[in-house]
């Protein structure tokens, strides 16, 4: 009984020591360039607009976690992953949301000059937005 | 540290070395520690990318407007994503003692670090022609034109010339008024008015489109194709012109005796030299015009139906046209032919010297950008560098890193104790992968 318990951890530290349990890295490769090309498909398919958003950056997500656990070993790692990793992520959330409410976000028109023009101009002048209008301030 | 942990009343040999909390080298603990600060770096780049791109209406997603290749995106994420293999196979070589094997792999994932800098190089390149790069991007119709008659001022030179004649003019004045000599000064102005004088045909050139652009009189679609005419018209036929007036002056030079002066005199002579420079010219760009004309109806008829008709009357108005300049050049040389010898050496040297700074203007010209508004341009140029240029300065680090590894491994000095090493270097160029992923899309796709 005892000798059963102690076999596994022993087991699990040998693991530890060599790294990891066996990865097949080449099913990871075809995967991941598998998604690169669902995500150059959504384009080249014509989809725009929030859905080739919401495809692409999942694709992106994907394949971020597929390098994280397989490459970077992740998936065979201790907590002390998301002790070290959770943390970043908040900080680095810090600018993005200071800008937000001024810069992302105004319930204001700008007065700038890119749009002033759009604003005087007359509809067909337009010339290579995507994006619709400009508003019109005046 | 270890000796914190060391316990002699045990004596045990192998002491239990301090983890510092997580069971993880401490090695790996610091490269996973300096990855979390680059997950903050990245990120906070990428998040005011999105934001500042929220903000602004109109931002450009057109990759024909933006000169993003996607394909060149695409591909390097193929590039990176390989890369991210073979530095894997690497770390596993190193586990399984085969320390060769560790090195070519890491050989390998260089040589993709190499192919990946190479097509960023080229992207790098076409933004740099394009003068996509921060603070230069005219954002408005009007910026366009006013951005184009700097670049026609630039390219024109003439404005320093025009400085330095007031500069010299002035110097000559103050100079007067103290007694001093300024035979030099006036030398100088003099050879500053020549060469103003030989500008005059480039400037006459790019005169008329950069007036409009100043004062925003041209649309924009137009002021590029008068840009284009510059290029392609107006330069080509002002040389042939100075090429043909060259070539009848010599002609007649060389059949002058010696007592043949007599007749024309320098300024008529000039003013006969004037009317042919203007015929010449109007002659050879309609020849350069039925040319075009010839090219474009030859690529229409390889494409689809040949309208043979009109490749027929393109190329007989081609014909007639060079024929015209024919006879214009034997009567001018008739013209000419009683000019005295020394006024067609004259005209020869002075034709000549505008003809090679006509040539040269070419050069100038052809760096002068189409008018090509882009909205919002300069915050896209901006972000576009900022976040792949610091990505390439990691892959850029991550090269140096693997060069260490190469350098060990072709001295056979790579060994176990490398391991950790090459894990670490392998986490920091996966992490480089991770960040294209993210910028692959949100660049080059959405």
């Amino acid at each position: 009984m005892s000798d059963q318990h102690a076999a596994p951890p022993s087991v699990e530290h040998a693991a530890h020591e060599e790294g990891h349990p066996y990865v097949n890295y080449w099913i990871i490769f075809a995967a991941l360039c598998v998604l690169t090309v669902v995500s150059w498909l959504a384009d080249e398919l014509g989809h725009k607009g929030r859905l080739l958003v919401v495809i692409v950056l999942a694709v992106a997500c994907c394949k971020a976690l597929f390098v994280m656990m397989y490459f970077m070993h992740l998936k065979f790692e201790g907590k002390w992953k998301f002790v070290l990793l959770a943390p970043t992520i908040v900080l680095a959330m810090a600018i993005p949301a200071a800008l937000m409410p001024d810069i992302g976000s105004h319930y204001y028109d700008y007065q700038v000059p890119q749009l002033e023009e759009d604003a005087h101009a007359s509809p067909p002048a337009a010339p290579a937005d995507g994006h619709g209008a400009a508003p019109k301030h005046h | 540290m270890s000796h914190a942990v060391a316990e002699p009343a045990h004596g045990h040999a192998h002491a239990p070395v301090l983890k510092m909390g997580v069971p993880i080298p401490n090695g790996k603990l610091g490269m996973w520690l300096f990855l979390g600060t680059e997950i903050m770096f990245f990120t906070a780049f990428i998040g005011t990318y999105i934001v500042l791109r929220l903000g602004s209406k109109g931002w450009p997603s057109d990759p024909e407007i933006t000169h993003i290749r996607i394909w060149a995106g695409g591909v390097n994420t193929f590039v990176l994503i390989t890369s991210s293999v073979f530095v894997v196979l690497a770390h596993e070589a190193m586990h399984n003692g085969k320390f060769k094997l560790a090195t070519n792999w890491v050989i390998a994932t260089t040589a993709m670090a190499f192919v990946f800098l190479g097509i960023k190089s080229y992207e790098y390149y076409g933004k740099w022609d394009h003068d996509i790069l921060p603070g230069h991007v005219a954002e408005s119709p009007r910026q366009a034109l006013d951005k184009l008659a700097r670049e026609l001022d630039a390219a024109s030179g003439l404005l320093p010339l025009q400085k330095e004649e007031t500069r010299l003019n002035n110097a000559i004045t103050v100079s007067q008024s103290t007694g001093g000599d300024n035979k030099s000064l006036k030398e100088q102005r003099d050879d500053v008015q020549v060469r103003i004088r030989r500008l005059g045909p480039v400037v006459e050139i790019a005169r008329k489109l950069k007036d409009t652009a100043r004062y925003d009189a041209i649309p924009i679609h137009d002021a590029g194709e008068r840009l284009h005419e510059i290029r392609h018209e107006s330069f080509p036929s002002q040389i042939a012109a100075r090429e043909a007036l060259l070539a009848a002056v010599v002609k007649v030079a060389a059949k002058r005796t010696a007592s043949g002066d007599q007749g024309l005199s320098r300024e008529d002579l000039d003013k006969r030299i004037a009317l042919a420079e203007q015929d010449f010219a109007r002659l050879n760009a309609e020849v350069i015009r039925h040319r075009d004309e010839v090219k474009k109806l030859e690529q229409d008829a390889k494409r689809h139906s040949a309208d043979a008709g009109a490749l027929e009357e393109a190329a007989r108005k081609a014909d007639e046209a060079v024929k015209q300049l024919k006879k214009a050049a034997d009567e001018f040389e008739k013209v000419v032919e009683t000019a005295a010898a020394k006024d067609l050496t004259a005209v020869q040297v002075d034709k000549t010297a505008e003809l090679t700074q006509l040539r040269s203007s070419v050069r100038a010209f052809a760096g002068v950008h189409e008018p090509h508004p882009i909205k919002w341009g300069n915050t896209f140029a901006s972000i576009y560098f900022l976040m792949t240029g610091f990505h390439a300065l990691h892959v850029v680090i991550g090269m140096i890193m693997f060069a260490v590894i190469i350098l060990l491994g072709l001295r056979n000095q790579l060994g176990a104790q490398h391991s950790l090493l090459v894990e670490n270097f392998g986490l920091y160029w996966h992490f480089v992968d991770l960040v294209w992923i993210f910028l692959f899309p949100l660049i080059y796709i959405v």
